[in-house]
């Protein structure tokens, strides 16, 4: 593995994974790969507190959405992986409901979504 | 292509107007290691990219980096949506302010335009993945250095996040090099450019 005269970096393998919560409060869902700054230590690690309605139910679809994202990065290096695979199918499954619902009751978040709601909403507000 | 979903990646609340540190963070919008320079570091590469999967990669984390610097803007956009003159001027903010108001402009924490020049996009893949775990390290040591210098936890939260994406988005790229070289002569890695010397190339992996 180790070779004179070129990078290397070992190839990941599947282990356990952080839920999606967890893995979004640490930046990503795999505790192998979660290597915090020294100075990060001294704080406890504060959940994403959210303000309104809106954010409490925009951040369980922000958590799956992420998990989904890290899942996806581990795939493109391991495509054949069948418990990445596994997870992936879980987390479109559960990302499509959560977008739906918030789509319904809140606004639609892409161009795909229903509602009859406006949207006159920035998510840098 | 692309589609827009009306959402940021992680959170930002930050509730206090502070353009000093506003200016310390838009070094991650326009500056030489921010997430603008990584997305288009990426999205140009992937093209010529000799492996498909990496290409497939490149594009996703090329994509994610653009979450970024949607979450980058945000925060600057929250840091100085209230500004004041008094505040701009005791804070430093004055000479950005009297360039660009309070809009957002991709420049370096010491007022450099974002520019091409910062990074590339070589036509070699061993080449380019090399540069990216480069970039990768260096965006974490931009955000190790924000974050020994701010305190604010609701600024922290998303830089720590972003942090830790970097690390991830390294071990990616090594893994992606680590497939270029499967369809590499193990023995001289170098013998020609897979980018360009398509004669050489043969999509069989195992070659030592």
């Amino acid at each position: 593995m180790s070779e004179i005269a070129i990078a290397s970096v070992a190839k990941q393998k599947w282990n356990t994974t952080y839920d999606c919560k967890e893995g979004f409060q640490k930046g990503t869902i795999f505790p192998e790969l979660y290597r915090p700054f020294f100075v990060e230590e001294q704080e406890k690690c504060c959940e994403a507190q959210p303000h309104s309605e809106t954010e409490i139910a925009l951040l369980s679809l922000q958590e799956c959405t992420f998990s989904l994202i890290d899942v996806q990065l581990y795939l493109d290096t391991h495509p054949e992986d069948a418990d990445a695979l596994h997870m992936k199918q879980q987390l479109q499954k559960q990302r499509k409901a959560a977008m739906e619902e918030f789509s319904k009751e809140y606004y639609p978040l892409t161009m795909d979504c229903c509602s009859e709601q406006c949207c006159d909403v920035a998510p840098w507000d | 292509m692309w589609f827009y979903e009306k959402n940021l990646e992680f959170p930002v609340n930050i509730t206090k107007t502070c353009p000093k540190t506003a200016q310390l963070i838009i070094s991650q919008y326009g500056g030489p290691d921010g997430e603008l320079s990584a997305s288009m570091r990426y999205l140009a590469q992937r093209y010529t990219m000799p492996v498909k999967a990496v290409g497939g990669l490149l594009t996703d984390i090329g994509t994610e980096e653009l979450a970024h610097m949607e979450m980058i803007c945000a925060m600057v956009y929250q840091l100085t949506k209230n500004l004041t003159i008094e505040d701009a001027k005791a804070q430093g903010f004055d000479a950005y302010y009297i360039d660009h108001t309070t809009a957002l402009w991709p420049q370096a924490a010491a007022g450099l335009p974002f520019s091409a020049i910062e990074f590339q996009s070589k036509g070699d893949p061993i080449t380019d993945l090399t540069e990216n775990l480069a970039a990768e390290q260096k965006a974490r040591t931009v955000y190790d250095n924000l974050l020994r210098m701010i305190d604010d936890p609701e600024i922290r939260e998303p830089l720590k996040f972003l942090r830790a994406r970097e690390i991830v988005h390294f071990q990616r790229f090594g893994e992606a090099l680590e497939q270029i070289k499967q369809h590499l002569d193990c023995n001289n890695y170098y013998f020609f450019n897979p980018e360009f010397d398509k004669q050489f190339w043969d999509n069989k992996t195992e070659n030592c």
